[in-house]
């Protein structure tokens, strides 16, 4: 009966529910989308992270040249050893190679239940003599017995006693024996399995399940000037790479420009092929380290200038860096196997050459992408589990990088904080919907005064409202939980796309449905509910005592003043304790952004504290307007105005404390993307150098001199300048001490005005304009060369080639870091004196400034296309396409979706925030309105009324939530400062602001003229039905 | 406009609302004639269209068919604009509920009439002067609700006679008060529309209030009894 009447109220009322309903429908709507959005976001972090990575997981083979000792250990019997039992060890010693093992070391330790026998050691049936304890582990070093030389072919035993102090079940682990040599001297463990080959190995690991492909790849540094033909030389270092057919297809960045990969010929960089002046069908004689050379046809000619996998560092703590070597050499594994690795042992065995690194030997491995969970969290474990059955074929002669779990355990600790940051901005989604449903609650509840008065007259009981308020709120909380979950999912897909949602695991998606629904539907029900039940419980005459004067709630209990106070005690603390600064992340340290999430309360507190206090300051200063008594009532329309809100400043204030929330979050989180958006672009710059980079491939068909930059310009690109630059390129030697340094040459003006540079910097670049023979060096290198400004440099310029030339420079100051060079740049000096030094040196890059708009960046983009690249082979990277490759999970972060989403929902709710302000008088104020359209008002005094107080709320609202968003935003980038490289600048965008206070008064205004075509409807003579 | 009189005069009304389960007939009446200064109270059963006559005699509402004539204006025939303006000088409604603004004070209530009227009129003297005659003048700064019932609707009163209206239409105005409270109130009524010479049309089920006007008219189911000022009962008729 109760539930009937409730539904036919409901449906009768249409207005009011419709209202109420769609209140809670954007309040769940905004807390289910943001959910969503988390969850496609998520999904999307896995590939973001994995897609620049260039390798995987390799897995080093650690069979060196000239490593061919077999250790082989026995611990005899297999049963259980008494305490006071003993046994024997038996090491056998054999090298199987062909060259001689020198210093060949034995270590074996008894395990902690075993005692070495004093005195039983004994080395091919001779006892080891000379020795107080075990001659295999002595000293405090428990070093071990060197062997000295061993022979190929020859074999040695030795042999010891244990004795059992416990109970001890004898197996090969009790005791521990390893090996090293001078060769090789890393210990390697006894018992190590034969060594599986490098192919054998590849097409195991390649049938492992979640393995895409794995195939090996070998390479060497070889000495200066060991690439050459009869008639010229390759100066500098030569790499020589082994490889298949297969490892180039797999990889794009090798790209071969002419010919082919060969069983017997070799293939050579562009570069090399260029200095020796060769092609396919020549020969060409490559040195190796033990003396001998190789002659091979030439096969082919590849650019490899790009090729992270080939050239990216293979020490540890230095993975990420690209070390391009522009001499190389690629032929088969197999000829690699066969002549290159052999060339190598003899080399060290005989101690001839000077061989800074060893061959390296490795399985670069593919994991299938596609397989992956799109969470990083889960992927990660999944590569690892391929990490671990990587590892487990032919264990124990090698070890894994495993780089795709480093990555991905980065990514999973970004998008733990991401989706900690999301929730974060998400909260406000869920809080405002609780207002919203309150705000429409309070309103609704006094609508029903009058009526809820009828029913106690007629017999109904406290029991009996509460119960229909219940089935009330249930049936307008649980149609709104379903629309804004709707609404929710489809805003959340068409921001995202609908590809990214579906990417997104089916439990963590129900799982949002589910805690975004059930949460909204709780805090909304609840708001509802017990603003109703309050309403329910005053006595309706006391109530309209009250009315008059009584401030809200919030007013009475100071909690505007409480919160400001919180928020003030919390900043204080953050900035003495430096809790703002947080931790960058790194991928090349394996650490994720460290935030301080608890900082993200401060914020919110602005936002709530602002919004009260605007109440506090719209209530004060409308009852200023409060007029005295009089008789004398004066013009009509605005005496009824001035009075109205002067007595009554709570319906606005309390309307306006709403519309500041809303609009309060939507300019904060403008703020935050525009300053996010200006930051990531301004990072991205930074590290491509300005906004467009081009550099001309080695198989260019032209050169590119210094003074070519004319043919980069186009009607989008205002200047471009040349860049020298590599990697150890010159020798920097002062008075003291020498060092190779990477040196970048510029045009100082021209650099200057593309680059974004820190003022000190700019300001050092005219010296190299005033003085072309100056340089600048890093504070690091001045440090390490012991140099001062004003002091003489010299520099070894084109180092290792046939135009290395000294010349000697003036050290004018000293600087922190480059924008443009992720490698690092250690000095800075003149082209133009580089160009007079060097002629033939062309620029190994240009970079170009096209200005902050993105259209013209795309425009200039096109242009180049379109001109000089559409000609010739030029790669083209943009401040764009690094942000693109930035690995960070969190530049994913899709936070312009993100605001997207929460500006629609928030603009939503402000405008069913004034359609409920305005309904609100309008059922609250129905008799006033009525009175005096009976007292002879006409309708358009009626209308200015409403829309003078709705006018009102909105202005005080939207300035106000201006206000507080910009606090708030500016909150928000502090606390998510380490999300940058470089400090965010702050930037509240006008452009933003406008569209916000626009729509928050176009849907007053258009709200007030329904609200006054409804008072038009009303009749007068529904004052005489009060019988 | 002000009317030329101010009797009340209607013939041959008809109310009839349109509804999904057919034609409601609210009011059907042939004949009812005041005369200018006239108090007279209109009786009857709960439904038999008491308040619809007052609509239409207010100029609140139009007639299906016949007219209301005020003085020498046929009100029913005005268009909305010049029923409100018509309504606004010549009318003073007293309703069950006092209706009072209640971000008003007294004179403020008293005095926006007055304004509604008279626009930009000078209000000081004769807004005090009325709340004075009427007893209300220590009340006249206090708002609505620290007023009492009876309070209340005198100030109510007071409203609907500052302007000197030719006519003052009463909705049960003491059907929410006490008997002592309700006398006050009838008698500061009377005694206004006296002073001003305005035409009283009271609606009542109070025998008691109905005996304070010169006639009373018997409604009867939505039927005028008694068309015609002889044809009327008039007990205890003052």
């Amino acid at each position: 009966m109760l539930f009937r009447y409730v539904v036919t109220d409901l449906w009768r009322n249409p207005r009011r529910t419709l209202s109420a309903v769609l209140g809670v429908s954007l309040g769940i709507g905004l807390f289910c989308g943001v959910l969503f959005f988390v969850d496609g976001l998520s999904a999307s972090m896995t590939q973001r992270a994995v897609g620049p990575l260039a390798l995987d997981m390799q897995r080093i083979v650690t069979e060196r040249a000239a490593n061919s000792i077999v250790l082989t250990q026995d611990v005899v019997g297999s049963e259980t050893l008494s305490p006071g039992e003993r046994t024997w060890v038996d090491l056998t010693v054999h090298n199987s190679g062909s060259q001689n093992a020198n210093e060949v070391t034995i270590r074996s330790v008894p395990g902690a239940n075993l005692l070495f026998v004093a005195g039983s050691a004994t080395l091919d049936d001779h006892p080891i003599t000379g020795f107080d304890d075990n001659p295999l582990a002595s000293g405090l070093g428990k070093a071990g017995l060197n062997l000295g030389t061993i022979a190929p072919g020859a074999t040695h035993r030795i042999r010891y006693a244990v004795e059992a102090e416990t109970s001890t079940e004898l197996d090969d682990s009790v005791v521990a024996a390893s090996y090293s040599t001078r060769e090789s001297v890393a210990p390697v463990p006894a018992n190590r399995p034969p060594s599986a080959g490098l192919a054998d190995l590849a097409l195991r690991i390649g049938q492992l399940p979640g393995v895409a492909h794995a195939s090996q790849l070998s390479l060497a540094d070889l000495g200066l000037d060991t690439l050459s033909t009869s008639s010229a030389t390759a100066f500098g270092p030569t790499r020589i790479f082994g490889f298949d057919q297969e490892y180039a297809g797999h990889d794009e960045t090798i790209s071969i420009v002419e010919g082919e990969l060969s069983t017997d010929g070799a293939v050579v960089s562009a570069e090399a092929a260029e200095a020796l002046g060769v092609a396919p069908g020549d020969t060409v004689t490559v040195a190796l380290p033990d003396g001998s050379e190789l002659e091979l046809e030439l096969t082919g000619v590849a650019d490899l200038s790009r090729s992270r996998s080939l050239f990216s560092s293979r020490r540890g703590g230095d993975l990420e860096t690209f070390i391009y070597n522009r001499n190389a050499v690629i032929v088969s594994s197999t000829l690699f196997a066969d002549r290159v690795f052999p060339a190598f042992e003899r080399a060290v065995a005989r101690g001839t050459g000077r061989l800074k690194s060893p061959p390296i030997r490795e399985i670069d491995i593919s994991v299938d992408r596609a397989l992956l969970d799109a969470d990083p969290a889960t992927a990660v474990g999944e590569t690892r589990a391929v990490a671990a059955e990587a590892m487990a074929v032919a264990a124990g002669q090698d070890y894994l990088l495993d780089n795709i779990s480093n990555t991905l355990t980065v990514a999973a600790g970004d998008a733990s904080t991401a989706k900690s940051l999301f929730v974060f901005l998400g909260v406000p989604g869920g809080f405002l919907a609780a207002i919203l449903a309150a705000y429409s609650g309070s309103v609704l509840a006094h609508a029903q005064r009058r009526e809820q008065a009828t029913l106690r007259v007629r017999g109904a009981s406290r029991r009996h409202l509460l119960r229909m308020l219940a089935a009330r709120t249930s049936l307008l909380t649980a149609a709104g939980a379903v629309i804004g979950l709707i609404a929710g999912y489809v805003a959340a897909s068409a921001i995202l796309g609908q590809e990214s949602l579906a990417r997104a695991s089916n439990a963590s998606v129900v799982t949002s449905a589910i805690v975004g629904t059930l949460g909204g539907f709780l805090a909304t029900g609840l708001a509802l509910y017990f603003t109703g039940r309050r309403s329910i419980d005053r006595e309706i005459n006391e109530d309209r005592a009250r009315l008059q004067e009584r401030a809200p709630l919030w007013r009475r209990w100071r909690l505007d003043l409480v919160a400001t106070g919180i928020l003030i005690v919390g900043t204080v603390i953050a900035v003495s304790l430096n809790a703002f600064s947080g931790q960058a992340g790194s991928v090349y340290f394996g650490r994720s952004v460290q935030l301080n999430l608890t900082l993200l309360v401060l914020p919110l507190a602005v936002w709530l504290a602002g919004s009260l206090i605007v109440a506090r300051f719209t209530s004060g200063a409308l009852t200023r307007l409060r007029p005295t008594s009089t008789p004398n009532f004066g013009r009509v329309t605005s005496g009824l105005v001035r009075r109205s809100i002067g007595r009554r400043p709570w319906a606005i204030s309390t309307g306006a404390i709403v519309v500041s929330l809303i609009v309060g979050l939507a300019v904060s989180l403008a703020a935050f993307t525009a300053s996010y958006d200006a930051a990531k672009a301004a990072d991205s710059r930074y590290a491509n150098g300005s906004d467009i980079k081009i550099t001309p491939s080695p198989t260019a068909n032209r050169s590119y001199a210094a003074d070519d930059a004319d043919v980069f310009r186009t009607a989008h690109i205002a200047e471009v300048t040349p860049v020298i630059y590599g990697l150890s390129n010159v020798i920097l030697r002062s008075a003291r001490t020498s060092d190779p340094a990477n040196v970048v040459a510029v045009d100082p003006s021209g650099f200057a005005s593309v680059a974004p540079l820190d003022e000190s910097v700019a300001a050092m670049l005219t010296r190299l304009d005033d003085d072309p023979s100056a340089i600048l060096l890093t504070t690091e290198m001045a440090d390490f060369l012991r140099a001062e400004v004003g002091d003489s440099i010299h520099a070894l310029l084109a180092r290792a080639t046939d135009e290395q030339v000294r010349t000697e420079l003036t050290l004018v100051g000293l600087y922190e870091r480059l924008p443009g060079f992720p490698d690092g740049a250690e000095a800075i000096m003149s082209i133009g004196h580089h160009t007079e030094m060097v002629p033939t040196k062309d620029p190994d890059f240009f970079l170009a400034a096209t200005g902050s708009d993105d259209a013209a960046l795309s425009r200039a983009v096109d242009e180049l296309r379109a001109g000089p690249a559409s000609a010739d082979s030029i790669q083209i990277d943009t401040r764009k396409s690094t942000l693109d490759r930035d690995q960070s999970s969190l530049a994913a972060l899709n936070i312009s979706g993100l605001v997207s989403l929460d500006s629609a929902f928030a603009l939503g709710m402000a405008t069913v925030t004034m359609v409920v302000f305005v309904f609100g008088l309008l059922l609250q104020r129905r008799r006033e309105y009525v009175t005096l359209r009976a007292q002879g008002l006409e309708p358009s005094t009626v209308r200015s009324l409403i829309s003078a107080e709705a006018v009102l709320t909105a202005l005080a609202g939207a300035l106000g939530g201006i206000l507080i968003g910009g606090v708030m935003g500016y909150y928000f980038v502090t606390v998510l400062r380490p999300l940058f490289v470089l400090d965010p600048a702050y930037t509240l965008p006008p452009a933003a602001l406008a569209p916000i206070l626009l729509l928050v008064l176009g849907a007053t205004l258009i709200c007030s003229a329904i609200g006054s075509r409804l008072v038009n409807r009303l009749e007068p003579t529904e004052l005489l039905r009060d019988e | 406009m002000k009317p030329a009189g101010n009797s009340v005069t209607a013939r041959d009304l008809v109310v009839e609302y349109p509804t999904p389960r057919g034609t409601v007939h609210a009011l059907s009446l042939d004949r009812l004639e005041v005369d200018g200064g006239e108090s007279v109270a209109i009786m009857g059963p709960s439904g038999c269209g008491k308040s619809t006559l007052l609509g239409l005699l207010a100029g609140l509402a139009r007639p299906t068919t016949g007219t209301v004539t005020i003085g020498a204006t046929v009100i029913s025939s005005l268009q909305e604009k010049a029923r409100i303006r018509f309504r606004r000088q010549n009318m003073g409604m007293v309703y069950q509920a006092d209706n009072l603004l209640p971000h008003l004070s007294v004179e403020e209530n008293v005095g926006l009439q007055l304004g509604i009227a008279r626009r930009a009129a000078d209000a000081d003297g004769e807004v005090e002067a009325l709340l004075q005659r009427l007893g209300l003048a220590a009340l006249r700064t206090r708002l609505p609700d620290q007023l009492s019932g009876g309070q209340r609707q005198r100030v109510a009163v007071a409203r609907a006679v500052i302007h000197r209206p030719a006519v003052i239409l009463a909705d049960e105005p003491t059907g929410s008060l006490d008997p002592a409270n309700a006398e006050r109130v009838i008698d500061t009524m009377i005694d206004s529309q006296r002073a001003i010479g305005a035409t009283l049309v009271l609606v009542t089920h109070d025998p008691s209030i109905a005996r304070r006007a010169d006639r009373i008219i018997e409604l009867e189911r939505a039927i005028l009894t008694a068309a015609a000022p002889d044809a009327v009962a008039v007990p205890d008729a003052v």
